[in-house]
């Protein structure tokens, strides 16, 4: 039997300053959107970012189970994030795991700045990510996807929300950080934004930066953040366009 | 730009030309965005932004929408239902809404009994009267009413005999709060 086995690389950026995947500092996995792939979901997004690969659904506004949950002014919006077991390369357990509901709940607060939750009084919102495969930075890819699955829903939105990690490996700092640096670099920071806005929804830190460090990672994490976000305009936009021509053919 | 699409936060104007309409907001630097995947639509003379939405239509009713409904339980003077479609709209998603039916709500001539009009598992084609659920729904006006009712003893389909419900199976005749559209009628 193959036993894939991860190895500690010896280092993280080579004398040519590329990263263990080939990829310079400052460059992005690639990534790929598709609008609308589950016929079931009002919302959906399939999101792949190197290795990553990310399912998104939403559901709703709909009528809140259990009646409790339902709050007389707004909509909630309730988050899954959730591993499947063959995402990683040891099988892992299908029920929610302490990292799991943490996510599920930060996922939660980085899309709930972008939402008019006050429209839908007495309904939920429901949001589903499921993680296919993981290769570090499956947070972010799913907010990202969660984002694209809430707008193909038809849900009122600020803006879409976009999220990229940013990091330090060898001393230097890195975007869109693999499960490899995730691991062995030094510090790693997901942040999400609505890029229309210039208003950051989420950011976690991990690691240490000096202030000036930060100052850059942030600005890094804006450039990522752009062109995360041209791509999935790209797909929506490619979406409709489709769309449209369909109902304006049948009129 | 008046036929470009649209996506959620993209910039239609500013707030001194444009008030938000439908599908628009105002975000706190005075921009006027759109909050929908759209096509941008601009009334110039009374200066509003709107944005029509392309996606498919959310499944929520809204008010005044027609709805059709099955009532699930009748009270001594209030029926419980649940909308499963929405007229003129294809829902794509199984959700149920519920809605209430009040005796008041039925006819506009008084109606002595709630069991007179509305039985459980009928279907209802009725008004929607609020925004969110539970929803009010009115039956009143000829247009509105049951559409499909059930025998009380057999659970058979009634037929519309004239201006009365009649089981075929049990020979009898039901009174209900009819609709003008009723599904089933006697062909004569």
């Amino acid at each position: 039997m193959l036993v894939r086995k991860e190895v500690k690389p010896l280092r993280l950026i080579d004398e040519d300053g590329l990263r263990t995947d080939g990829r310079r500092v400052d460059e992005l996995r690639n990534i790929k959107i598709d609008v609308g792939v589950l016929k079931n979901a009002d919302g959906s997004c399939y999101l792949e970012i190197g290795r990553n690969k990310v399912m998104a659904a939403v559901y709703g506004p709909r009528e809140v189970h259990p009646r409790h949950l339902a709050l007389p002014d707004r909509a909630i919006l309730r988050c899954r994030y959730h591993m499947v077991p063959f995402s990683v390369l040891e099988r892992k357990s299908p029920n929610p795991t302490r990292r799991e509901i943490e996510l599920s709940k930060v996922i939660r607060e980085a899309l709930e700045p972008a939402l008019f939750l006050e429209y839908f009084p007495r309904t939920t919102i429901d949001v589903y990510i499921e993680i296919l495969q993981a290769d570090g930075g499956t947070r972010t890819a799913g907010i990202s996807a969660a984002a694209v699955a809430l707008a193909d829903a038809g849900i009122p939105m600020r803006d879409l929300v976009t999220a990229i990690a940013v990091g330090k490996a060898d001393g230097h700092i890195i975007l869109d950080l693999n499960d490899l640096e995730d691991k062995y670099g030094e510090a790693d920071m997901p942040v999400a934004m609505m890029p229309n806005l210039g208003s950051i929804t989420l950011l976690q830190a991990d690691g240490e930066f000096t202030p000036e460090e930060f100052k850059e990672a942030l600005n890094l994490a804006m450039k990522g953040i752009r062109e995360v976000y041209a791509k999935q305009r790209e797909a929506l936009r490619r979406r409709y366009l489709k769309v449209r021509e369909e109902v304006e053919g049948s009129v | 730009m008046s036929n470009e699409l649209v996506l959620p936060g993209d910039v239609l104007g500013v707030i001194e030309e444009y008030f938000p309409g439908q599908g628009a907001y105002q975000d706190d630097d005075g921009n006027v965005r759109s909050q929908i995947i759209g096509i941008p639509a601009f009334d110039l003379k009374g200066h509003v932004a709107t944005v029509r939405g392309i996606t498919s239509p959310m499944a929520m009713p809204k008010k005044n929408d027609v709805v059709l409904a099955r009532i699930t339980d009748v009270k001594s003077n209030i029926a419980s239902a649940k909308i499963f479609q929405v007229e003129g709209k294809h829902p794509r998603s199984p959700y149920l809404f519920s809605g209430f039916l009040h005796v008041s709500r039925i006819s506009t001539s008084y109606v002595k009994s709630i069991y007179d009009a509305v039985r459980i598992g009928d279907v209802i084609r009725a008004q929607v009267l609020t925004s969110t659920p539970p929803y009010i729904l009115s039956i009143r006006g000829k247009d509105y009413g049951v559409v499909l009712a059930y025998c009380s003893s057999c659970l058979g389909p009634l037929i519309l005999r004239s201006i009365s419900l009649y089981c075929p199976r049990c020979k009898k005749m039901e009174k209900r709060k009819v609709a003008f559209k009723y599904y089933i009628r006697l062909r004569v």
